[in-house]
């Protein structure tokens, strides 16, 4: 018991909602764009994959983490 | 040049898309977050009367499941008859959250099935502005369905009867309409049978969730046969509608409830009419086709009215036989409003089946009511196919809901879809596409207030560009002629108009439409703190803890599903007004006399009985203010032993002090209600036994109860419960413990002055700083 450490996080929680909002601003950003992408493309012509898996990738990096941020925020601790 | 505008008309159509998804989301989330007042203020409770039935119907079917629930008999409700409650009640609700139940615990989340209920209707209201947005979509523009979804999800109408904890019927039961609605307009569209099978589908759906899946099936016929009036008959019609109605039909038939009622009762006679006179029509068109202009002159003539004969005959016989029954009473009190006041006391005694006042109305809908004559006049304006639904639906909507305050509930989506109309038909002119560059600066500077309304106007700016052609009928007009300054003017006062209706249904929505009824708050005047009175569930509690299991407990009829549902003891008569003799029955026990009510409790074998009183904090909604409703009901089915008559004073006056008619002021009710009261003073300077809810001093003050006992009142005396004493105890004669011969025990308390505290056996003795003997 006494030779463990108390556990303290990486990031000051004080940030957290600020982390939050701005992820996931960036988040819905990308969400936004893949949607726009996906929905305007003409036919499966030109090969957008990559940009595709791209933008999602991004999309779902920002916001996985802001939805994270979001969560410890709240005081749900995942 | 052909290819850029390509490129940026899918661009647009990118964008449009996206607005569309956005706009659709914020609404449900905005939807569902308006409902949730009345589990933030109280609790995550179920509210009110019917949705405890519902809710104890489910828990039922979630803990039995789906083939006991629909063998249930209850024997707990309207002893001694029972219940089947299997057969008699629609079971959509119940098997929809009972669904999402299932699912969820296969997931491994663990959902109690109460907040499932609780939330059922917010979720529910997600999917019906998803749902009006495609209907009006299909009956007019993608903008106007994005400000009809926008609506119809904080429109207080709908709020009313889908807050959160209101788990009833109605709740769903509006999706499937909305979505029912779209899927035929979309058939009668495309002529596609499978749209119209998706109807008949989604009808199946509304038959199992709510009785009001009778106005779908006056409906679409009318509709049918307004368009074959108009002679827009078309094959698209006859595909579409027999498909539907063959199927709905069938489908229909398969909820135990509703079993053969559609083949039997006048109600759904309108249906199969439409039906054969469609297939006359199609019929005649094949023939005309076929013979020549004569021949079918005088075929048309002549079978045209023998039929007319044939069908009037067979249904005026069918009915004489018995086999195709009456209108039922409800139904001739929407066309006859007085009918049910003289006929069916036990229909207009309930609130919600009174005419609907202008102000409701108002208060309902806010601007939307004003809004929905310019929608109705777009439509009447540009008719075609599908409007011509739209304006049958508003119309005969409009007169239901003014003949009775419940069917408010179905005026408010059409209200939504034609205001939804009337708006973007307003923007469509003032946000011209040439001039619109600097305005829609402007216009989303001012925005910011609300982003509902932001994102509404958003959408129906790049609308336009996809759109605007369709519309060059109507632009030139206006283009010219109005000055930019005036758009903008007219584009702020609209932006203003759709905020306060925004405020508008937020306020009434947490003021009058969040309150579970249940649990009841008042703000204190003094220090403005907010009190809760729990008196209902504190009175359940107790019934549910010291009595019988067995026991029997007489309320009226308002109460019976809560007793059932939270004391989880057996009830007399219940919100389920199947049996009209039994509820006039405990009518005329109330409002008899003692000891003539004492004959009819023991014939029922009463243990108890539960009258709600709120005299004391001033609560409007109390037996009392029931009890003529009780004196009609038991008049109708009694009329020699009750009169009305009799409980009012020689001026035709109901009051309950002094002066007040004296069958009133010795009958049960009041005796219930007002036992002991006479010694309270609820104010220092005040007279004893003043009753706030009526502003008097009672008339009976001083009586004793021979026959019946009192069991429990609550803090605030809203609930009394008696209980009715057997035969054996009230006519015994009771002596006073020194009167007696014999002592009633030979116990001699060890307490004396010095000694009051009890003492226990075997008790290790504590001094202090000392550790205790074992």
């Amino acid at each position: 018991m006494e030779s463990m450490h108390r556990y303290v996080s990486p990031v000051n929680p004080a940030v957290f909602p600020h982390l939050a909002t701005v992820l996931l601003i960036i988040g819905t950003f990308f969400t936004a764009w893949f949607f726009v992408f996906v929905v305007s493309r003409k036919s499966s012509k030109e090969s957008t994959l990559i940009k595709e898996l791209l933008i999602s990738l991004c999309a779902s990096i920002f916001l996985g983490f802001g939805i994270l941020f979001l969560l410890l925020t709240v005081g749900i601790y995942v | 040049m052909n290819r850029g505008s390509k490129i940026l008309n899918t661009k647009v159509a990118g964008y449009s898309s996206l607005i569309t998804f956005a706009v659709l989301l914020i609404a449900w989330i905005a939807g569902f977050s308006s409902r949730l007042f009345a589990v933030i203020r109280f609790e995550s409770i179920i509210h009110e009367f019917d949705p405890w039935f519902n809710y104890r119907a489910t828990a039922y079917m979630v803990q039995h499941g789906w083939y006991k629930f629909l063998n249930w008999f209850d024997e707990r409700a309207w002893y001694p008859l029972g219940r089947i409650v299997g057969g008699t009640v629609y079971p959509g609700l119940m098997i929809t959250s009972g669904g999402i139940h299932y699912l969820l615990h296969i997931l491994n989340i663990p959902v109690h099935i109460r907040d499932i209920c609780v939330f059922l209707a917010p979720v529910f209201s997600g999917l019906t502005s998803i749902s009006t947005y495609l209907l009006t979509k299909e009956l007019w523009s993608p903008g106007a369905g994005l400000f009809a979804a926008s609506f119809i999800a904080i429109v207080p109408g709908y709020i009313s009867r889908s807050v959160a904890g209101s788990y009833d019927n109605e709740g769903i039961a509006i999706f499937a309409l909305q979505f029912t609605y779209f899927l035929w307009v979309r058939s009668v569209k495309t002529g596609s049978v499978f749209w119209s099978a998706g109807a008949a589908i989604s009808y199946f759906y509304m038959v199992s969730a709510w009785g009001g899946y009778v106005f779908i099936i006056n409906l679409i016929p009318l509709h049918v046969f307004m368009l074959l009036i108009m002679g827009r008959y078309s094959p698209r019609l006859l595909t579409s509608y027999s498909t539907f109605y063959i199927l709905g039909l069938l489908f229909s038939m398969q909820i135990p409830f509703v079993g053969f009622q559609p083949i039997r009762t006048s109600e759904h006679m309108a249906a199969m009419g439409v039906f054969v006179l469609l297939m006359a029509v199609a019929a005649l068109r094949h023939l005309q086709t076929v013979l020549s202009r004569n021949e079918f002159k005088k075929l048309f003539i002549v079978g045209g009215l023998l039929s007319a004969v044939l069908v009037f005959v067979a249904v005026v016989v069918l009915t004489m036989m018995g086999v195709v029954a009456p209108w039922s009473g409800r139904f001739y009190s929407l066309w006859d409003t007085g009918y049910a006041k003289i006929h069916i006391p036990i229909i207009a005694s309930v609130s919600e089946h009174q005419p609907t006042t202008w102000f409701s109305f108002f208060f309902d809908l806010h601007i939307l009511v004003c809004a929905f004559p310019v929608g109705l006049w777009y439509c009447v304006k540009r008719v075609n196919d599908e409007r011509v639904f739209v304006i049958l639906y508003a119309i005969s909507a409009v007169y239901f809901a003014g003949v009775m305050v419940r069917l408010m509930l179905t005026l408010t989506p059409v209200v939504c879809m034609l205001a939804g109309v009337a708006f973007s038909g307003l923007l469509d002119v003032f946000l011209q596409e040439d001039s619109s560059k600097r305005l829609a600066n402007t216009v989303n500077s001012v925005q910011e207030i609300d982003e509902q309304e932001e994102s509404l106007e958003k959408k129906s700016l790049y609308d336009k560009a996809g759109k605007l052609r369709h519309r060059t009928k109507h632009d030139p007009t206006h283009e010219t002629g109005i000055s930019s300054n005036l758009k903008s003017i007219v584009i702020l006062a609209v932006l203003m108009i759709l905020m306060m209706f925004a405020v508008h249904c937020t306020w009434v929505t947490s003021n009058a439409y969040s309150s579970p009824s249940i649990v009841l708050a008042f703000h204190n005047s003094q220090d403005g703190s907010r009190n809760i009175l729990d008196d209902f569930r504190e009175a359940y509690y107790w019934l549910s803890q010291n009595t019988a299991d067995d026991a029997r407990i007489m309320s009226w009829w308002d109460y019976g599903y809560q007793i059932a549902g939270m004391a989880n003891r057996t009830t007399l008569v219940d919100n389920n007004t199947w049996n009209n003799s039994h509820i006039a029955l405990v009518g005329k026990a109330m409002s008899s006399t003692e000891e003539k009510s004492y004959e009819i409790m023991t014939s029922l074998d009463v243990d108890y009985v539960l009258v709600i009183f709120g005299g004391v904090i001033g609560y409007s909604g109390d037996d009392i203010n029931k009890f003529l409703w009780m004196v009609r009901i038991a008049e109708g089915e009694h009329p020699k032993d009750i009169k009305e008559s009799d409980f009012f004073t020689d001026r035709g006056e109901f009051r309950v002090d002094a002066e007040g008619a004296p069958a009133l002021l010795n009958c049960l009710m009041y005796k219930l209600s007002y036992y002991r009261f006479g010694e309270l003073k609820l104010d220092y300077r005040g007279p004893s036994g003043y009753d706030r809810t009526r502003n008097a001093v009672i008339g009976n003050k001083d009586f004793e109860l021979k026959y019946l006992e009192e069991a429990y009142t609550t803090e605030h005396w809203l609930v009394r419960i008696y209980r009715v004493k057997k035969p054996f105890e009230f006519n015994r004669p009771s002596l006073k413990a020194k009167d007696r011969l014999i002592p009633p025990t030979n116990f001699i308390s060890r307490k004396n002055l010095k000694r009051r505290k009890g003492l226990i056996r075997n008790r290790p003795m504590v001094v202090k700083g000392k550790r205790t003997l074992k």
